[in-house]
């Protein structure tokens, strides 16, 4: 197993993770300092409507932050596993290959033995 | 045998019987081992012969035999690892990216309908879809990540092993 899987899956756990943050900040920044509007103004209709569209947008954002915590969580949780799972094959390998070099080491040296005392 | 060549029962001979004296009687023609007329004793095989090769026949194709072979060949071909059901891993990876473009569409729409003061509007229907598009995008995108997640991990758990 390639390690590439597990770096695809931990990018996109960060790619989702990132999203999250990023829906986080854009529904928190409209709210940080608020500007101070004078609504008996004629003059600042037009801002008024603007900041406060551009707050309420910023709700579907916050809506969406738990879900894209969610996927990210997901993503994260299967890469573990997948690298667990690599983890674990690599070791297996490892000792069938350390047991057959033991096996095939000890046939040899029965074999050496047996040509000796042949000889 | 002398006796029996003389007619009576070899127990019954003359030297073995009691008070037989060989100085006074005459001694048996032949007392060594004798020779059996005839040519030599039968001898008994005590290993069977082998049994006789049978020539074999010519091969004769039998379609039975073929459609076992083809069989075991498609059996073979779906025990092979990295060539099952590859049109099923590659279905999932196109779901997850659908459900992926259908959540941000519905995100998309879902702004759309916070930003009017009105919503997107007042009849069944449109109120209908108003909910759909700002209650669905989430677990779209969820699904889109839970699928695209399993084609990764079907992917690197039926791809053949490699040292890295």
């Amino acid at each position: 197993m390639r390690l590439r899987w597990v770096l695809a899956l931990a990018g996109l756990a960060v790619l989702f993770g990132a999203l999250a943050v990023a829906a986080g900040l854009r529904y928190l920044i409209p709210m940080v300092d608020p500007p101070m509007f004078d609504y008996n103004d004629t003059a600042q209709q037009d801002a008024i409507t603007a900041y406060q569209e551009w707050v309420s947008s910023g709700y579907p954002y916050f809506e969406l932050l738990p879900w894209l915590a969610t996927a990210a969580l997901l993503a994260a949780v299967a890469a573990l596993a997948l690298a667990a799972y690599r983890a674990r094959g690599r070791q297996l390998a490892g000792s069938a290959s350390a047991t057959a070099s033991r096996v095939a080491s000890s046939a040899a040296s029965v074999s050496a033995g047996s040509a000796e005392s042949i000889s | 045998m002398a006796a029996a060549d003389s007619g009576i029962d070899p127990r019954y001979a003359a030297q073995f019987q009691r008070g037989y004296d060989p100085a006074s009687d005459p001694a048996p023609a032949s007392p060594g081992p004798l020779r059996i007329a005839g040519g030599p004793p039968p001898v008994a095989h005590r290993v069977p012969d082998p049994p006789r090769l049978i020539e074999r026949l010519p091969a004769v194709p039998v379609p039975v035999v073929e459609a076992a072979a083809a069989e075991d060949a498609v059996e073979a071909e779906d025990l092979d690892p990295t060539r099952a059901r590859p049109r099923l891993e590659w279905a999932v990876l196109g779901a997850g990216i659908l459900l992926i473009l259908l959540a941000g569409v519905a995100f998309q729409k879902s702004v759309e309908v916070y930003t009017g003061y009105a919503g997107y509007g007042s009849s069944f229907e449109d109120q209908l879809f108003s909910i759909v598009v700002t209650q669905s995008a989430g677990p779209l995108l969820v699904a889109g990540a839970v699928a695209i997640c399993l084609w990764i991990v079907l992917r690197a758990v039926r791809a053949p092993r490699s040292p890295v």
